[in-house]
């Protein structure tokens, strides 16, 4: 017997028929994948013409462990790196910053200096991989630290290729690694944008992010709204910045969860494409097609992870794997399923990477494109996703923009509002959760134990800052440091002037202070 | 009560910091919430100025083990030995013996019900007005165990 | 252990507590304030009077989203590095339903957990009426006397409680933002006549000028309109001059009165509020033998 008292509906709260037809479907998707406006996959072939790419984000301790990590990951078929920075480098601190204390080398790599670059891509041939770098405000700091590896080994930089996050607007809502204010963070982007543009023209120079958005609760609808409103920020400012459109938005890279609701998930992915594609050729109309397509990286939702019962977590990230490959993802990274534990081991991100092998090579789904196209149920969720995330950036438009709605805590009130409802749901059981208030076991905590760090990593960085900096050319290091602050204060590419300072061995810390005597620092309105 | 509820450290994830910081106001407590990266001086400065009775600290880039037992320290040093401290975020099992031995009073991990936390707040409430220790210098073996 | 105040029994007393407070103890302010806020001492009990106004008890108000805690972080700035001691008393509402209250107004003040010569203080307005601008009155003398040079009241300048809260201060200062143009003529009534001075925040925003221009406008029509100044809590431009302006405002006639008329109504509520009969006579009136009307003809006109 059905219960005539529960309401169906998805995890972003549209109404579920019990049988879709026509009237939720709508009039079926006649547009090809390949051809605007995208709504099926952006490739008239999919992954015929080339599997997604295996990203695993991956990065702890010293340089030179996780280098070793890296060099086994491409040796086990990874096909992309992706470099997770420890919270003191995210937030440009040098190791020995007081702030710094606890932090080192713990959620990621630290990096200071060149010196650290260096070993973090030893043996690596950077002409050839794609690695991501998720960073976002001292993201040009990093990448100079790259592309200045690159081009002491003789590589080629115009061959880069690979992206950094450099999404500052998500930071300020969701994810707190933000230092500068708003309009000095995207002048820092813009800068990247012009320099890469000319020296490194392969390169993705912002991964626009809803990962985190929706890590933080917020539902389908405002990841998809607050991302897209944030792209179209940015798209604002490098036009304000005299780029042509043309001249950055095919390099504009976007970042998504996929959470648990299936077919809201499928058809999130499919709206996302349609969405992009219309907003850019009504507000900024390019001439390149490139410039409206929506490519996009994802990862399973790591706020779904239990501590409870924690191999359920390998199912879950299957099933939200399997949701973004349907929804047409250009890449992708599966969560370890000790993530709520602690962190990853060699084990559990080995069965990560496994999983999405087993989805491109067992199942059979990469051999077709858009297999859930034309259904009514997918049809109809795509369209009213489209239309409820639409009507939000509209919303946000309406109070100036997403940079002026972030000053004023708009999406981080609607996100700590849906992270509550959530909590509320879950406790009163209408949301289950299996092992943490339904399927419940005796045993209520694993005695699973995440990877344990050497304690004394945090001074070994230190003492290697140390010496660093007592070998280095002194005169040369101020030198640059003044031209960094003189090109922020006054103008000019501060991308250029980074990329000199890090060469003369600058530290991330002593180039953030550089900058922020010049712009300044900010605080984020937290929503509550 | 009033409950202070700070991020130390660098992490970023606040979701659970608001998520609890306002099940505790609507549980009726007086709840002041620090922000983002406060360092452990700052936020037993604002235990002090703000006369908390409790203390909730979260930290999930997994600095916990150092910046937990160094805001214990400070506020025991401070002499804010009357003040129940309580932890949340991504705290191994096995990593938080050396937490309750620094004098904390509990700690919550992912899934926990906020109606677990006000079950704590008024289990704190009940011993503080019998006398029994429940401060973070206070001494005695009590610790938290859901379910009590 | 775990009562009352933490303290041995011999230091418990609130002019023990209250000296160890005026010597710089900063543990010791906070618990006095706490006993203040729970309204378990007076003027009287600490054996002081209530202060002479001069102007050091200032009130900073306005809507939320205007910048207020921004900008006040930039006065403490100022003025600490000037030499002086500043405390801030942050009032935020404490909900009708379940009397819990978040008070976050700390987060935007970088030097409440840094600056030695800054106390900020968090207090909620536990919905009493009368009974809270009385301990704020209370808490602002104590900070005085312990050698704060300048206490700020901030409140969001929204309700009528807040209103009454914020007219304890000797001077009141209203921020407006641009994008609220519009909204001041509804204010008016309320915080606007209030107001000793009014700072337009958010002069780096576009269109300030014009928000400041409706301002003026729309103060026009009152008598005595107070001086507007325009500042950016952003970039700082024009924080000095209020830091300095403020040292020295002179109290607005009008905004006497209207301030002096929000204390009397204050005082009578908690007069009215803490008579020995009043649940008798709340139960008469709830049982509508008399409306409140008719009680108050009878009790309380003279």
């Amino acid at each position: 017997m059905v219960d005539e008292n529960k309401v169906f509906k998805t995890r972003a709260g549209i109404p579920i028929p019990e049988v879709p037809d026509r009237d939720f479907g709508g009039e079926l998707q006649t547009s090809e994948p390949g051809s605007p406006p995208y709504t099926r996959g952006i490739h008239k072939s999919m992954y015929r013409e080339k599997t997604w790419t295996m990203r695993q984000y991956a990065g702890f301790s010293s340089a030179k462990e996780t280098n070793e990590r890296f060099i086994t990951l491409l040796e086990k078929g990874q096909s992309g790196l992706s470099v997770a920075f420890d919270l003191p480098t995210q937030l440009g601190l040098d190791s020995d910053d007081e702030m710094s204390l606890g932090e080192v080398g713990k959620v990621g790599v630290a990096i200071d200096s060149i010196h650290d670059m260096r070993l973090l891509f030893d043996k690596i041939d950077m002409a050839s991989v794609s690695t991501s770098m998720t960073i976002n405000a001292p993201a040009s700091i990093l990448f100079a630290m790259y592309v200045a590896v690159a081009q002491e080994r003789g590589t080629d930089i115009s061959s880069l290729k690979g992206t950094i996050q450099n999404d500052i607007l998500k930071e300020y809502i969701a994810r707190g690694t933000y230092v500068f204010p708003p309009n000095e963070s995207l002048r820092l982007i813009t800068d990247v944008m012009h320099w890469c543009k000319e020296n490194t023209p392969r390169w993705n120079t912002i991964s626009i992010s809803g990962y985190h958005i929706r890590e933080a609760g917020a539902t389908a609808v405002e990841e998809l709204a607050f991302t897209l409103s944030n792209a179209l920020a940015y798209v604002q400012a490098a036009v304000d910045s005299g780029l042509d459109v043309d001249e950055f938005a095919p390099r504009l890279s976007f970042f998504f969860g996929c959470h648990n609701d299936f077919f809201e998930e499928v058809s999130k992915f499919r709206a996302a494409r349609k969405l992009w594609y219309h907003l850019m050729n009504d507000r900024f109309s390019p001439s390149n097609p490139k410039s409206s397509i929506l490519r996009f990286h994802t990862q399973t939702a790591g706020v779904t992870l239990t501590a409870q019962q924690p191999l359920n977590n390998i199912v879950r990230v299957s099933y939200q794997a399997l949701s973004s490959v349907l929804g047409g993802t250009q890449s992708l990274h599966t969560n370890s399923f000790d993530e709520a534990i602690g962190l990853p081991t060699d084990e559990s991100s080995t069965i990560a990477l496994r999983t999405q092998q087993i989805l491109a090579n067992e199942t059979g789904i990469a051999d077709v494109v858009d297999p859930l196209g034309g259904s009514w149920y997918i049809e109809g969720l795509t369209t009213k996703l489209y239309e409820q995330s639409k009507k939000l950036i509209e919303e946000i438009d309406a109070c100036g923009g997403a940079l002026t709605a972030i000053e004023n805590g708009f999406q981080q009130r609607h996100i700590h509002e849906s992270a509550w409802a959530e909590q509320v749901a879950q406790d009163k059981g209408e949301l289950l959760v299996i092992g943490v208030n339904h399927a419940l076991e005796s045993q209520v905590e694993s005695d699973l134990k995440g990877q344990s760090l050497d304690p004394s990593l945090g001074e070994a960085q230190c003492n290697l800052l140390t010496s660093i900096r007592a070998n280095r050319n002194s005169e040369a290091v101020s030198e640059a440091l003044a031209n960094v602050h003189d090109i922020a204060q006054n103008g000019g590419n501060t991308m250029q002037a980074i990329l000199d300072a890090v060469k003369v061995e600058c530290t991330i810390g002593e180039i953030m202070n550089a900058l922020k005597e010049s712009f300044g620092t900010w605080m984020a309105p937290s929503g509550v | 009560m009033r409950i202070v509820i700070a991020k130390p450290g660098l992490d970023g994830h606040d979701r659970g910091a608001k998520v609890v910081a306002r099940a505790l106001r609507d549980a009726g407590h007086e709840v002041i919430y620090t922000g983002l990266r406060r360092t452990p001086e700052q936020i037993v400065r604002t235990v002090i100025d703000e006369d908390a009775d409790m203390l909730g600290i979260s930290s999930l880039s997994g600095a916990h083990a150092f910046l937990f037992p160094r805001i214990c320290q400070l506020l025991v040093e401070a002499g804010c030995i009357d003040v129940t401290v309580f932890g949340g975020g991504i705290i191994p099992v096995d990593e938080r013996p050396i937490l309750f031995d620094s004098g904390m009073r509990a700690i919550f991990g992912p899934g926990t019900k906020m109606q677990e936390m006000s079950e704590f707040v008024g289990a704190v409430i009940s011993r503080v007005s019998s006398n029994q220790p429940v401060g973070v210098g206070e001494g005695g073996d009590w610790v938290w165990s859901s379910g009590e | 252990m775990g009562t009352g105040y933490g303290l041995a029994e011999s230091e418990r007393l609130p002019k023990t507590i209250f000296e160890q407070a005026i010597s710089g103890n900063r543990r010791s302010l906070a618990k006095l304030l706490t006993a203040v806020e729970n309204g378990e001492v007076s003027h009287e009990l600490l054996g002081i009077s209530p202060r002479v106004v001069d102007g050091s008890v200032i009130g900073v108000t306005g809507a939320p989203g205007v910048g207020k805690s921004c900008l006040i972080e930039r006065l403490l700035s100022t003025w600490t590095s000037d030499g002086l001691k500043i405390a801030v008393i942050a009032v935020d509402p404490s909900s009708p339903l379940t009397g819990g209250a978040l008070l976050g107004d700390r987060i935007r003040m970088e030097s409440a957990d840094n600056n030695p010569n800054v106390f900020v203080r968090s207090f909620a307005t536990r919905n009493q009426p009368g009974g809270m601008p009385n301990a704020v009155v209370l808490a602002a003398d104590v900070m005085r006397h312990c050698d704060y040079d300048i206490v700020l009241i901030e409140t969001v300048g929204a309700g009528q409680s807040e209103i009454r809260i914020v007219s304890v201060a000797d001077r009141i200062v209203l921020v407006e933002a641009p994008l609220r143009g519009d909204e001041v003529q509804a204010e008016k009534a309320g915080v606007v006549e209030l107001a000793d001075m009014i700072v337009v925040n958010k002069s780096d925003l576009e269109g300030s000028d014009r928000a400041a221009a409706n301002i003026i406008s729309a103060l026009e029509v009152t008598s005595n309109p107070p001086p507007i100044l325009l500042t950016s809590a952003k970039t700082a431009v024009g924080i000095e001059d209020l830091a300095v302006q403020l040292r020295t405002l002179p109290a607005k006639p009008g905004a006497e009165l209207a301030r002096a008329r929000e204390r009397l109504l204050t005082a009578w509520d908690s007069a009215l509020l803490s008579r020995k009969d009043i649940n008798e006579v709340l139960d008469g009136l709830a049982s509508s033998e008399n409306s409140a009307q008719e009680w108050v003809e009878k009790n309380l006109r003279w």
